[in-house]
């Protein structure tokens, strides 16, 4: 996603109120997308989040996941909302790095009037 | 590309560990099914011509897990019960493991049980897991001479779409014809007059059921305690199980002059 904003410095009050309007708006903007197996929240969730801290320590996930039916009576659709603390992180190569300790909490639900 | 799609295949191969819970919900069943057909056809089998028959109930073992072994355990002692009734709430939330985990604690009795529905077992999906590992929700048997009619009375847990309790089946099982059938017994989870009975058809449930061949008592669960109660004041005894945690059970004694004996057990 690219947004063209205007790198020069804002001249004025009104400028710098509307950059800091924008830049306020673009926190609100996802920085990653991830996907989960299992965790007790559907056979496949899809997720965006956002992290930030020291590092990026800290992160904030919301999934929506997909639950097969298997023994009952309709397939379902679950949301999650997850915080996570990432103590470390190991950067193994360009392409992957690994979370040796993930800790966090989550909440999740069904989208089903039995739940 | 190709990278991501390895690791998530080797991924997948943590699917054979029992860590892997795609939700605690999710109605994955796994292990035995059936039970209540199959031990039904154990009781009736091994009941056949007797005129005398001895039984245990229990009922709400909703996450008592020890203590529901060590019932297993001390019924196993025993040589002189033909089976066990599981009066319902065999889970505490619906949990599809929580009936799996029970179920499989139960299996180690040497004789056959049958469970019925409780008012947690219908939280959730818990109905779709009880229907596919114990069976209908309303059913009987034949011991001996004696029929037992098991049946759902947790009206608060369902809309009038599903009649709770069901006077078709009551019906159905009202026109039994069978010479071996002399006398009957009801079993339901919670008792009339209590909060999750239709109490609207209190009065109308007893008049039917006392029409029955030989009406002996009613038993229930649910309240968690040992009940003795001639509750419509009609003589027709309700006896309530008291729950596994309190290590108590029901000891019922059907003989062949009408009549039957009743203890409750500490173990």
């Amino acid at each position: 996603m690219l947004l063209i904003t205007n790198t020069l410095a804002a001249q004025n009050g009104y400028d710098r109120r509307i950059e800091r309007y924008k830049s306020q708006w673009e926190n609100l903007i996802p920085n990653y997308t991830k996907v989960q197996y299992a965790g007790g929240m559907g056979l496949i969730s899809l997720g965006l989040g956002w992290d930030y801290g020291k590092n990026n320590q800290w992160e904030t996930d919301i999934f929506f996941g997909y639950l097969p039916k298997y023994s009952t009576k309709r397939s379902k659709i679950t949301f999650t909302l997850k915080q996570n603390f990432i103590p470390w992180k190991k950067e193994l190569n360009k392409h992957f790095s690994i979370d040796p300790l993930a800790t966090g909490l989550y909440v999740n639900t069904i989208f089903d009037g039995d739940f | 590309m190709k990278k991501i799609y390895i690791s998530l295949f080797a991924l997948l191969t943590f699917t054979a560990c029992e860590m892997i819970e795609y939700h605690p919900y999710d109605g994955r069943i796994k292990g035995e099914t059936g039970i209540n057909a199959k031990n039904i056809a154990r009781i009736e089998e091994s009941c056949k011509g007797k005129k005398s028959i001895r039984f245990v109930m229990t009922g709400d073992t909703q996450r008592a897990y020890d203590e529901t072994e060590d019932f297993v355990k001390t019924i196993n002692k025993r040589n002189d019960v033909d089976f066990v009734i599981h009066g319902g709430d065999i889970s505490d939330f619906g949990l599809t493991k929580e009936f799996m985990w029970q179920r499989d604690i139960m299996n180690k009795l040497k004789v056959p049980y049958v469970v019925l529905l409780g008012n947690h077992d219908c939280l959730a999906n818990g109905i779709d897991v009880f229907h596919e590992v114990f069976g209908e929700v309303n059913f009987s048997f034949l011991a001996g001479n004696t029929k037992f009619i098991c049946l759902n009375t947790n009206a608060l847990e369902f809309d009038y779409l599903h009649p709770v309790p069901d006077f078709q089946f009551i019906e159905q099982e009202y026109k039994d014809e069978r010479e071996e059938y002399e006398k009957t017994i009801f079993a339901m989870h919670v008792r009339p007059y209590s909060e999750q009975f239709n109490n609207n058809v209190a009065n109308v449930f007893q008049r039917y059921i006392k029409e029955f061949r030989k009406l002996q008592f009613c038993l229930n669960a649910h309240d968690h305690w040992a009940q003795v109660d001639d509750l419509f004041n009609d003589g027709v005894m309700y006896y309530g199980t008291p729950n596994v945690a309190r290590r108590q059970y029901l000891l019922l004694t059907i003989k062949p002059d009408d009549t039957y004996d009743y203890e409750v057990i500490e173990f």
